[in-house]
């Protein structure tokens, strides 16, 4: 009978030798020692300084070659993922169209204050207690804003007094 | 124990003299006498930044200006003609608010007096204005931190402040007032359109046998109360942050008045206030009479209360 031997196995293969032919192999057997010491090659690489690699992406492995795109495209999606689902969500903070116009009114006067506020210091200290009322008022519309963030009421208030706070600027400056 | 005062010695009495003469000297300014014509229905335009500007009306076509200039100051300077007239201090190499940051000048006194129906405009920074008696068709007061007092009957008066309060008798068919801080008095027969407006400062307004047309009050701060008349087919809107408002109208009131609040209390005789089901808020909508005017209430965290009398 034929013996079946699994082609994956070479102690079946060995027991399916005669026993000459296999002592006979087996003497073909001996172990070669390498022609140079590998050691101290790898032990001078390993005390080198490192060096940035140079860019040789035909040198690299697969794996380095393609890693970079591919995280900067996943880096890529999962921002585009986020800012879609940002947009997407209903979020709790999102000023309202009020709160919206009065942060652009807070913005245009404090950059109109900011040409016109450039009198002597002398004079813009006489009238300082006015500025400073002027801007305690406009802070408590602000709060009140956050408060009530639809009310037309408060954004006109609010205009009012940076035009009160404009106006007398500009006289400062004009006198 | 008794105390017994030293009598003053003649020295101190020198001393104390010379002090008064000094002082005397120190604050007396050069006398200003000085007259103009100018047409019964004219303009004249003043200004003065520190010290008083005192303004009377006469019946004569002429402009008389008397007082004294203060020390510092370097003259008065007076042109124009029939029909506009200037009065004018002048200061070296300075002007305007500089006079509020410490300078070392005297203030100037003006007292005026002028035609009747002349126009005026007044212009101070510090120095008190005093408007008695006259009848122009156009009134304009513009102070920053001088108090201001008009009793007169301008068609129209603007007058307009930072922290000087302002007083005003007025009879008028059309008054708008400003101010920052300065508190508004404002009295007289004022039967057309009234506009006030305060950022801090206080309102309080009382028309006098008269029905007002239109009438609109804002503050930021500022309380405001109000006894009135509105009339046939009037408006009326009050509007406040956090100031405190107090309406009074007569008992037989024909008007709509709406009311609203994120956080202050309402109040209307006979009427019903609506509160939010969930969180801040309430109004109110009320017809009295016919309902032929309308008047608007609406408040961030100020109270609101309309009596009727």
């Amino acid at each position: 009978m034929k013996r079946e031997i699994p082609d994956n196995d070479p102690n079946a293969i060995d027991d399916a030798l005669p026993h000459a032919l296999r002592w006979q192999l087996r003497a073909l057997r001996r172990d070669e020692l390498p022609r140079t010491d590998p050691w101290a090659g790898i032990a001078a690489r390993l005390a080198e300084p490192r060096v940035a690699p140079r860019a040789t992406p035909t040198s690299r492995p697969a794996a380095l070659r393609w890693g970079v795109p591919v995280a900067l495209a996943a880096t890529l999606a999962l921002a585009l993922g986020v800012a879609g689902w940002w947009q997407a969500a209903p979020s709790p903070v999102a000023p309202s169209l009020v709160q919206q116009e009065a942060d652009g009114l807070t913005r245009q006067y404090q950059a109109a204050f900011a040409e016109v506020d450039t009198v002597p210091a002398a004079t813009a200290l006489a009238v300082q207690p006015a500025f400073d009322e002027l801007d305690r008022s406009a802070q408590l519309i602000l709060d009140a804003l956050a408060r009530d963030p639809d009310s037309r009421l408060l954004l006109e208030q609010l205009r009012r007094t940076y035009s009160h706070r404009l106006a007398l600027a500009q006289r400062v400056a004009l006198s | 124990m008794s105390l017994v005062r030293p009598s003053p010695t003649p020295i101190r009495m020198l001393l104390g003299a010379g002090l008064l003469l000094a002082s005397a000297v120190a604050t007396a300014g050069t006398p200003i006498d000085e007259n103009r014509p100018l047409d019964p229905d004219g303009r004249v335009e003043i200004e003065n930044l520190k010290g008083r500007i005192d303004v009377q009306a006469w019946d004569r076509p002429e402009v008389r200006i008397e007082g004294s200039l203060g020390k510092g100051a370097e003259k008065l300077e007076i042109h124009g003609d029939r029909q506009r007239l200037s009065v004018r201090v002048k200061y070296p190499n300075r002007g305007g608010l500089g006079f509020l940051s410490g300078d070392n000048t005297e203030p100037t006194d003006l007292r005026l007096m002028v035609p009747l129906r002349a126009d005026l405009e007044i212009d101070s920074v510090s120095a008190t204005v005093d408007v008695r008696g006259v009848a122009p068709r156009e009134l304009s007061v513009d102070s920053v931190s001088g108090d201001v007092s008009v009793i007169g009957a301008p068609g129209e008066a603007s007058i307009d402040s930072v922290s000087g309060d302002l007083r005003l008798t007025i009879n008028s068919h059309n008054v708008d007032v400003e101010s920052v801080s300065g508190d508004v008095e404002l009295r007289g027969r004022l039967d057309g359109d009234v506009a006030v407006e305060t950022v801090s400062g206080q309102i309080d307004i009382a028309g006098h046998e008269s029905s007002i047309r239109n009438l609109s009050g804002s503050s930021v701060s500022g309380d405001m109360t109000i006894a009135t008349a509105l009339a046939s087919g009037g408006e009326m809107s009050l509007e406040t942050v956090s100031g405190d408002v107090e309406l009074r109208l007569p008992a037989n009131l024909s008007a709509n008045v709406h009311g609203e609040s994120f956080s202050g209390d309402l109040e209307l005789p006979g009427a019903k206030v609506d509160h939010a089901r969930h969180g801040p808020g309430s109004s109110v909508r009320h017809r009295y009479g016919n309902g032929d005017g309308e008047i608007s209430i609406e408040t961030f965290s100020g109270d609101a209360r309309l009596r009727l009398d």
